[in-house]
């Protein structure tokens, strides 16, 4: 009964050895990964409401049968749009940043 | 030299229509199925002996779990835990959907603008009900901010509305624009292996080599979709401006 106690507490023992190893080789993703992904993430955030802006506007002169008013309007909203996203994304990744140092 | 964009036709395989609407069975909607199909019996494999010290496959599936359940602890928190079997189907159907779409004569379903767009436009419905639910009417302080004057209202509601509908265009690219530039560049150099006769082993090497690079990518694709759609999720419910 005390040899089988002992045993335990010698797995609990390895266990605990084991993840604060494991804990500690955490792996770090490379910085330049990280950077493209980031980079493509901005980039695509930025373009993304200009298109949606576009797409809408388009939609609704074709549907208004104006010419390219809502097109020019929404396509400007969009690049604002874009650019709040492109900073709240950049906040994002300071933080995430700030976060795993 | 054969269009590399063939392999991303929809082909009807029951035709119908309904209603006015054609709902046919296509090759997307059966590789969705083969895709859920697979995981479902994968998982109902893995874990029908549900043991305390795990076997292989019981493993194998909880370190999935896990992982999910860590990426939900960094982005949405304590809260985020009732989302784990949402961002668990999230994860593993595009996971498992687009690994699928690199067997040879399959289909990259991920690959379509419609499927990936539909299921993100089903994720912004999510998030836009959760933070309703989350945060009642304050939810739609997120067209407006509290503070602002009202005359600034013009201004800041279509820039903030569009910025939200930007959010499921914006994964929907990323992801269905990864997986179609793969499998282009996977046919084109599968052409050149035939056409160059005996110095086709140069591009077999890069086609092999690319392989391998687009299995890592369909991963960090399926993970890079599913942080953020966590990430906007954690947006919707949290009352940071």
């Amino acid at each position: 009964m005390r040899e089988s106690t002992s045993d335990t507490e010698k797995m609990a023992q390895r266990i605990a050895a084991f993840k604060h190893k494991q804990k500690q080789a955490k792996p770090k993703r490379s910085d330049i990964a990280k950077f493209w992904e980031n980079a493509v993430r901005v980039a695509v955030e930025f373009v993304s409401p200009v298109f949606i802006g576009i797409c809408i506007g388009y939609l609704l002169d074709k549907w208004f049968d104006t010419r390219i008013i809502f097109m020019l309007i929404l396509a400007i909203f969009g690049l604002a749009a874009g650019m709040l996203n492109v900073y709240r994304t950049a906040k994002q990744i300071e933080k995430d940043i700030d976060g795993s140092k | 030299m054969e269009n590399p964009l063939e392999q991303f036709a929809i082909k009807k395989l029951y035709p119908w229509q309904a209603g006015g609407m054609d709902l046919s069975f296509t090759n997307s909607s059966l590789c969705m199925l083969i895709t859920v199909t697979v995981i479902v019996l994968t998982l109902l494999l893995a874990l029908r002996k549900r043991a305390v010290v795990p076997t292989k496959g019981q493993a194998f599936a909880e370190s999935i779990y896990d992982f999910i359940r860590g990426m939900i602890g960094e982005t949405l928190g304590q809260d985020g835990f009732k989302f784990v079997s949402f961002v668990f189907t999230l994860f593993t159907f595009i996971a498992v959907g687009n690994m699928l779409g690199l067997l040879p004569y399959s289909f990259t379903f991920t690959s379509h603008i419609a499927a990936v767009g539909t299921l993100s436009v089903f994720c912004l419905i999510l998030n836009i009900i959760f933070g309703i639910k989350h945060r009642g009417l304050r939810y739609f302080h997120t067209f407006f901010p509290e503070g602002l004057p009202w005359l600034m209202a013009p201004l800041i509601i279509p820039v903030e509305t569009l910025s939200l509908l930007a959010k499921p265009f914006s994964l929907t690219i990323r992801l269905a624009v990864n997986m179609s530039v793969g499998h282009i560049m996977l046919q084109v150099l599968g052409t050149f292996i035939v056409t160059m006769g005996l110095f086709g082993f140069i591009p077999l090497v890069a086609d092999m080599c690319i392989i391998m690079f687009e299995l890592f990518v369909t991963l960090l694709q399926a993970y890079i979709y599913t942080t953020l759609s966590c990430v906007y999720l954690s947006q919707a419910i949290s009352d940071e401006e």
